[in-house]
């Protein structure tokens, strides 16, 4: 059963979902209840809910036409390369990336100066959050797993990449962008699983974004992130959710997605806090928004606040019965 | 905890799925106007679209019997092993010489029949994942099977959250395990061989291949289940038994494979995860067939239900 689309109404105690498949999606749209009414209504509530959860209309991605020659150079470098993320360069030019943080940044929550704090970005890939931090004063180290054959990838699709061979060595965006921004942050090549303070030392901010849906074991990740971060310290976990689960508010669920497209599990935002906690963090919200991707999917992300709890996180928010 | 039910009906292109608490769900289920009409008119508009393999039947095949009172000793030597399998916290029931049972928190012995393996063993070389205090081992060697049963050295071996770890150990919770395993297979006169070896680092280096793996009320317990599925599958030459424990909950969803965290609070389970979780990673850890057996309570000590699945998974 392949759903095209799936309207929800809460009616007292009652949730009715309606979905409807490909073909009656377009009986619907073509009929004149839906154009003339239906459709203008649902318009102007998208619109009042949009500027009230932060929605933003994906716009162009496409980098901006610069003229000068130094912009025409940095062209040709970034053209020999595939972008994640869209970041702003020198002279105008920025990068075609598969992800657009830039207008979204605000709902992060990173502190306006960030001038004497070190900073921790986990799974970096092009660099745009490492760079934002740097641009906030942090002194910045950026992780990233050094070879794509080290991802967490189901051990067939692994041993076929590894029989294609070639090379799958990461950051060649991030050096680039690196040294055209004129950028200090140190890229170390470390998986977060072998994260620790012996290794990169501690941290008084520590972002993981994108990052825990691509994960078979993302518990594992938010416990080394507790284990680098400073007391009195910030965990930001930005992470996509699945808000068809949304509705189970006192149960902690995930879907299991078989990393078919590349993502193992979508949890509700009830499960992520809950991880969160187990992994030593007291936790905040702070935001709900799109993610502007170029996405075939709309991606629901939530923006976590973690700050080290003093006591373990046994204490729990009613989610889940264990036994 | 309000854990909500959802109901999906299909009626031509239009699917309604509606979602009520579980509280309600089991009224309204109970009541004799859903019996009578509402359930024969959905099984009728549903007609047969379940399309999740193994899915037929539901019912429960085991229906718990009490659990056993301990005999009184009679004899001289069945007093000797009672002195010697005193002291040990059981998790098996076993059944040893001299009328001597172990009082343990599972009791699998009257639900063998329900895991799908074969009477007659003999010639098969068989591997057990976390074996415990045996149960499992020394039935396949009774069926004649050749048997390597890997299990932790310890507690302290087990997948804990990671910030968890200093009030494990201060809390005395650091045992050493296979003390029960020992004095079983000593009085059962076993040859059974056990090695400690976990199921995270499990590969056909360490003990070759098995014809058959079996691995029962373990993945709950693992943060990354999958990894264990993966290894079983390296090992197995012909398939393995996966029987665990799923969450009732979930089932109602069957296109979503659905898994409840449960690692909160004062506990040593990770996940719950719907049946179809299981079936689907039985699938990505690359078994080429997965059959489902049976669906069961198992017959425990524990306070609440524990609903397993048992899966036959071709290599």
């Amino acid at each position: 059963v392949i759903l095209v689309r799936e309207k929800r109404l809460n009616l007292g105690h009652l949730q009715v979902a309606v979905g409807i498949d490909a073909d009656g999606v377009e009986q619907i749209r073509r009929s004149l209840p839906y154009r003339g009414a239906l459709r203008p209504a649902l318009r102007y509530l998208r619109r009042l809910t949009a500027s009230a959860n932060g929605h933003h209309a994906s716009g162009s991605v496409a980098p901006v036409q610069p003229d000068s020659a130094e912009a025409a150079a940095i062209r040709r470098q970034i053209e020999q390369l595939d972008w994640y993320h869209t970041l702003d360069l020198p002279h105008g030019v920025s990068t075609p990336g598969f992800v657009d943080h830039r207008s979204q940044v605000p709902f992060y929550g990173f502190p306006d100066s960030m001038h004497g704090l070190r900073a921790l970005d986990v799974a970096t890939w092009d660099g745009f959050w490492a760079f934002e931090m740097e641009h906030r004063g942090a002194d910045v180290v950026a992780i990233d797993i050094p070879s794509w054959y080290e991802a967490d990838i189901p051990r067939l699709q692994l041993e076929k990449i590894t029989a294609e061979g070639g090379d799958r060595t990461t950051g060649r965006g991030f050096a680039l962008a690196h040294k055209l921004l004129g950028s200090r942050v140190q890229r170390e090549p470390l998986s977060v699983y072998e994260l620790t303070p012996e290794r990169a030392g501690t941290f008084d901010v520590v972002l993981i974004s994108d990052l825990l849906i691509h994960l078979r074991d993302p518990q594992r990740a938010l416990e080394s992130a507790f284990s680098v971060t400073r007391p009195g310290g910030l965990v930001i976990v930005a992470e996509p959710y699945n808000p068809d689960l949304e509705a189970f508010r006192g149960v902690a669920l995930t879907q299991f997605l078989s990393f078919a497209a590349v993502t193992w599990w979508m949890p509700s935002t009830t499960t992520l806090r809950a991880m969160m906690q187990v992994a030593g963090l007291d936790v905040r919200e702070l935001a709900r928004f799109r993610l502007k991707a170029r996405a075939e999917v709309p991606i629901h992300k939530v923006v976590l606040h973690g700050r080290p709890a003093m006591a373990r996180a046994t204490a729990n928010s009613g989610a889940g019965t264990g036994g | 905890m309000a854990l909500v039910k959802e109901k999906r009906i299909r009626v031509g292109g239009l699917e309604f799925a509606i979602t009520m608490d579980a509280a309600r769900a089991e009224r309204l289920r109970k009541s004799p106007a859903y019996a009578r009409l509402i359930r024969p008119a959905l099984d009728r508009l549903q007609g047969a679209s379940n399309g999740h393999a193994g899915r037929n039947g539901t019912a429960w095949q085991g229906v718990p019997p009490r659990l056993p009172q301990m005999p009184a000793p009679a004899t001289p030597e069945a007093r000797a092993i009672l002195d010697r399998i005193a002291g040990v916290e059981w998790y098996h029931t076993i059944d040893l010489p001299h009328g001597v049972t172990t009082p343990g928190f599972v009791d699998h012995r009257s639900q063998r029949h329900l895991y799908g393996l074969p009477d007659d063993m003999r010639g098969m070389r068989v591997l057990e994942v976390a074996c415990f205090d045996g149960f499992w081992s020394f039935e396949f060697e009774r069926r004649g099977a050749e048997v390597v049963a890997i299990d932790l050295a310890s507690t302290a071996q087990t997948d804990i959250p990671r910030n968890w770890m200093d009030v494990f150990y201060s809390g005395g919770f650091d045992k050493p395990k296979g003390e029960g395993f020992r004095i079983a297979k000593e009085l059962l006169g076993s040859k059974v061989r056990r090695e400690v070896l976990s199921v995270h680092d499990l590969g056909p280096e360490h003990f070759g291949e098995f014809d058959m793996a079996f691995c029962s009320d373990v993945l709950l317990h693992l943060r990354d289940p999958l990894r264990a599925m993966e290894n079983i599958w390296r090992v197995t030459k012909q398939f393995a038994i996966f029987a665990d424990v799923y969450n009732p909950e979930l089932e109602a969803f069957k296109n979503k494979a659905l898994t409840e965290f449960c690692m909160v609070g004062e506990t040593d389970v990770w996940w719950r995860p719907s049946s179809t979780t299981l079936y689907l990673m039985l699938h990505v850890a690359r078994f080429s067939r997965v059959e489902e057996v049976s669906r069961f309570k198992l017959n425990s000590h524990f306070e609440g239900e524990i609903p397993k699945v048992v899966y036959k998974a071709y290599h």
